[in-house]
């Protein structure tokens, strides 16, 4: 019996191959997107759920502040490390991480540019899962200036040869390797490149601050014993920092406490400062797993509607069935089945389509996932599901409508009506393009607001600025100035500025209150190192006070030049007070203060910032060229590096291209949102062609005879489209408000944002009303070109 | 055979109710060959669906074998007619999805019947209809009258006890009318009781006897003139 119903299903769908096409199409398209998008939110859900017991893997972070005002930190004082391993026994395993700057790693002639490159303890490689691929991880990181490399750095320093008992060398320094790890995942929101002992840190650092309760900030992770509470264990250990520091705190005004995260909580949840790399967005993940399941929707719906309609046609093969003797439970599991059959062609043809799209979605989404990341547990059990419901689904109405057709009905001639179901259709048909139109409000609103973000201006120029790397400490203050001269001997240089950051990169952050006031005043201000040039270099406008003099320089020059930002933050009532403040204890005056300007992306606002003449720490050199001739450019930057730091490799980037990093993330919603709105669209349109088609063969008599009766063509096409804009333009009028609270909410999470607009939502409404005008009025055209005398010989 | 008393049929819709059998009394033997003729609209097709068991009557008796089922349920009415009846229909109604093979298989597989105990039985009786060469076609590839073959063929794959036929000939032209009339006699002349509703004198005259109808009522019945012969 099972084979004739699926020879019955194959030949049903080869016998109307244009309907079939469309049906099968539409679902695997929605299968495959809804397939990606799943890939992509198992994957940021999944971050750091893979370490061994993950689910008893703790950060320990601290909240500090003024009472009131407390801030998160990703890390905690070094103390409490030695304290939790000497006074909590439910504490198994504890280890520290401190980033450090990319560096330069080399091996005889090899040398490469590492990103992630940590101190840690040795806990870290068997908390974390991290597959040793030589060596032994059990004391790898117990010594001093011993190294672990991840598997790629291991391959590129030292080919085919075994890495464990080399050298290698970073920077200035030499590190014994002792093991080679594989590489991170991208699942992790702690990533490593070279990962060198906390022994050495102990060794080459040991300034007094590290052993401070309070400052110091190490990223630690510990694994609480089995059984363990952690809801009681960061009870106990919340008021550390207080029992030990409390002092210090109060006559600072601030408060400190300790508390726990979970780490597979870290990358999605956490909002804290200092992560090691920007944390994942939470609500990203939801919009696009929504977008996922709204066009599995619309193309199931499509799959419905279809099957549905043409199911119609199938009433005579039903009525002679149970002439020769099928049971109407019979007849349901035909029906169910042979839907639940076309669904798994639907599935078959949408996994070939997620292979083929994986490379562009990996490139798309900054992942790295393959074909058999499908093949598992979860994804292999939604598949299933899918199938089984959207089969399901569309053959309900055949399976327990049909079925229940007395034979003599069909058997008198009598056909079930085209119109059966059309109410139903009609609200499908309404629910896909109420979809379609918000995704496509949605999708226009993200790309509003990246071009917004991009469009403002920044209050310095970031344009037709080429930034370069400074290798670490081949800079100093005496020899910094002689570097630019270097670099601006070429024409094509206009100027050249040291910092310690730029716009996008990382920087200093430090917590201070001006001289004489309360320390309850304290802020966080974002910090550069600059030099006498930077200023003018990235046009910078002061609006009170001056700039940092030519007499200023180095140690000598300890004046500071605040933003409007850091000047709100502290309260002082117009910025013309600021100069003459001071702040580090009075070691720093204010001598002037910058309009803000951005050095974030303008999702959050402009944070509190100062400038200080730097003395050291000369990371990066910013060159304004003339980028009509960005070749010739790039060769002088190239030799001259080459020619000022022999053997030292180059990193170097534009920096209006580097800081649109800052919009990676919506860049990225934004793309794949946009991606998946068109295939929605074109989902809903093959689904609503479909049954145009279907409804004009329909009606095939019908025309035939008003044609004959006299109507025109114009007269035809108006009755086979009417409907269907009606449809849609109530489709229209109930997206709008979704749409429209929606994309605003959506919003609001931005400092600096557009807003959804009338036009965004005309401009969807439009869209898709052409897009069904067309799709429908193919179709309509068609019918009413037809000759009445073949549509009634027909019939 | 069948024996039915006082059978009623009547169609309501809101309106209107349409008498299409009044009180017909009519007792059909094993065996015989019966055709049931009268004027268009007069009920013919209406007794053959309440005689086949495709639709209730709304009074009266009819007693099928040893059994009564007027007041049969829409389950127990497709349990007794699978097993016993077959039908042959003016627009042959294949499967247009299935071969003639697979056609003809289909009441045997209703019957859940042994893939081996199909085969055999669906190659004899194609062998017998001369259809064999075209077990793989489609209904579509076959002509008229190679439909109704198979048609005929499905009808007494489950060598059911009764064959009903409504208007077997009325899409065929006279020599595959005659084809299909000679297949009818064959099963009948084997001990199957064949009904057949007919608008021809002529083809009526290969049944035993004939039954008038009009207007829902039986208005005659008669020997046909071969029998008298």
């Amino acid at each position: 019996m099972f084979k004739n119903y699926l020879v019955t299903a194959i030949r049903n769908v080869l016998r109307h191959k244009g309907y079939s096409a469309i049906n099968i199409i539409g679902l695997a398209i929605g299968m495959a997107c809804s397939l990606l998008v799943f890939l992509y939110v198992w994957h940021e859900l999944s971050y750091d759920r893979y370490h061994p017991e993950y689910e008893r893997i703790y950060r320990i972070s601290t909240q500090l502040g003024p009472e009131g005002n407390l801030e998160g930190l990703a890390g905690c004082s070094e103390n409490v490390a030695g304290y939790l391993r000497a006074n909590h026994p439910e504490v198994e395993q504890l280890f520290r991480v401190q980033p450090l700057r990319p560096s330069t790693a080399r091996a005889g002639e090899q040398a490469v540019n590492v990103e992630n490159v940590m101190y840690a303890d040795n806990d870290l490689l068997t908390m974390f899962h991290m597959p040793v691929v030589q060596g032994d991880a059990r004391e790898a990181l117990t010594r001093p200036m011993t190294a672990v490399l991840t598997r790629e750095y291991a391959e590129q320093l030292f080919g085919d040869e075994i890495a464990v008992g080399q050298t290698v060398l970073m920077d200035t320094t030499r590190y014994e390797v002792t093991a080679v790890v594989e590489n991170s995942p991208s699942n992790t929101h702690l990533k490593f490149g070279i990962i060198i002992s906390w022994a050495t840190f102990d060794l080459v650092d040991q300034e007094p601050w590290r052993h401070s309760w309070y400052g110091g900030y190490f990223k630690t992770y510990i694994r609480l014993a089995d059984g363990a509470d952690p809801a009681d264990f960061e009870a106990r250990i919340a008021s550390l920092i207080e029992e030990h520091a409390g002092e210090t705190l109060r006559q600072q005004g601030r408060r400190s406490f300790l508390f726990l995260q979970p780490v597979s909580d870290i990358h999605l949840n956490s909002n804290v400062r200092w992560e090691a790399e920007p944390p994942g967005n939470v609500t990203y993940v939801w919009i696009l797993g929504l977008v996922g399941a709204m066009i599995l929707l619309i193309a199931s719906l499509n799959f419905m509607n279809l099957a549905t309609a043409r199911s119609a046609g199938r009433a005579a093969e039903v009525g002679m069935r149970k002439v020769v003797g099928a049971m109407r439970g019979q007849l349901i599991w035909q029906f169910l089945g042979e839907m639940i059959i076309t669904a798994g062609i639907a599935l078959a043809l949408g996994l070939v389509m997620v292979d083929l799209a994986l490379p562009a979605f990996n490139e798309l989404a900054g992942t790295r996932f393959v074909f058999g990341d499908l093949l598992w547990g979860a994804p292999l059990m939604g598949m299933l599901a899918i199938v089984m419901i959207t089969g399901g689904m569309a053959g309900l109405y055949p399976a327990f409508v049909l079925s229940a057709f007395r034979p003599v009905k069909v058997l008198k001639g009598a056909t079930v009506s085209g119109d059966s179901g059309k109410a139903f259709r009609r609200v499908v048909v309404v629910t896909q393009f109420v979809m379609a139109i918000v995704l496509v409000v949605g999708s226009l609103t993200v790309y509003r607001q990246v071009e917004y973000m991009r469009s403002q201006a920044l209050g310095l120029k970031l344009d037709q600025k080429l930034v370069i790397e400074m290798p670490t400490e081949a800079v100093n203050y005496s020899g910094h100035e002689a570097i630019k001269q270097e670099f601006e001997s070429h024409s094509l240089v206009k100027g050249a500025t040291f910092s310690t950051s730029v716009p996008g990169r990382w920087n200093y952050q430090w917590r201070c209150f001006p001289t004489g006031e309360e320390a309850t005043n304290t802020q966080t201000i974002n910090w550069y190192g600059v030099d006498r040039d930077f200023i003018d270099e990235y046009g910078i406008e002061l609006v009170a006070g001056e700039s940092f003099g030519p007499d200023c320089q180095g140690a000598m020059c300890e004046g500071i030049i605040l933003n409007e930002a850091a000047v709100s933050a502290f309260g002082w009532p117009s910025l013309d007070e600021a100069p003459g403040k001071a702040l580090f204890a009075g070691n720093r005056p204010v001598v002037g203060v910058a309009r803000n300007f951005h050095i974030k992306g303008l999702q959050t606002p402009v944070e509190a910032m100062g400038m200080f003449i730097m003395s050291d720490d000369f990371r990066y050199l910013t060159l304004s060229i003339d980028a009509s001739r960005i070749d010739d450019v790039v060769g002088f930057v190239k030799q001259k590096y080459a020619d000022l730091f022999p053997g030292e490799l180059l990193n170097f980037f534009f920096l209006d291209q580097d800081f649109d990093r800052q919009y990676r993330a919506e860049t990225r919603l934004g793309t794949i949102f946009g991606i998946f709105t068109v295939l929605g669209i074109v989902v809903a349109t093959l689904g609503l062609f479909g049954l145009a088609s279907y409804t004009a063969q329909l009606r095939t008599k019908e025309i035939g005879i008003r044609k004959v009766l006299g109507a025109s063509e114009g007269n035809v096409i108006r009755l086979l489209t009417k409907e269907t804009l009606v449809i849609v333009a109530i489709a229209v009028f109930l997206a709008w408000p979704v749409a429209y609270l929606a994309g605003n909410k959506w919003l609001e999470q931005f400092a600096f944002r557009t807003n959804v607009g009338w036009l965004t939502l005309l401009l969807a409404a439009s869209a898709t009303l052409l897009i069904a005008v067309v799709s429908v009025g193919y179709q309509a055209i068609r019918a009413a070109r037809a000759n009445p005398v073949e549509s009634l010989r027909y019939e | 055979m069948i024996r039915t008393v006082g059978l009623q049929k009547l169609y309501r819709t809101d309106e209107v109710e349409t008498t299409a059998l009044d009180n017909v009394n009519i007792e059909v033997k094993p065996g015989e060959f019966a055709a049931i003729m009268g004027p268009s609209g007069c009920g013919k097709s209406t007794l053959l669906n309440v005689l086949g068991m495709l639709d209730n009557p709304s009074g009266g008796e009819y007693h099928f074998l040893e059994y009564e089922v007027a007041k049969y349920t829409e389950r127990q009415r497709a349990n007794l007619r699978k097993q016993n009846i077959g039908f042959v229909f003016q627009s042959f109604n294949l499967i247009d999805e299935l071969t003639v093979y697979e056609n003809v298989e289909l009441p045997l597989l209703y019957l859940k019947k042994t893939s081996a105990e199909r085969k055999t039985r669906v190659h004899e009786l194609l062998e017998q209809m001369n259809i064999m060469p075209r077990k793989n076609h489609f209904p579509q590839q076959l002509s008229g009258g190679q439909q109704q073959r198979v048609a005929v063929a499905r009808a007494v794959v489950a060598k059911p006890k009764l064959i009903l036929a409504d208007e077997p000939t009325g899409n065929l032209d006279s020599a595959h009318g005659d084809e299909v009339m000679k297949m009818l006699t064959d099963l009948n002349e084997t001990g199957t009781t064949v009904i057949m509703v007919t608008h021809s004198p002529s083809y009526a005259e290969y049944a035993n006897r004939i039954i008038h109808l009009f207007d829902g009522h039986v208005v005659a019945e008669n020997i046909s003139q071969a029998q008298r012969v």
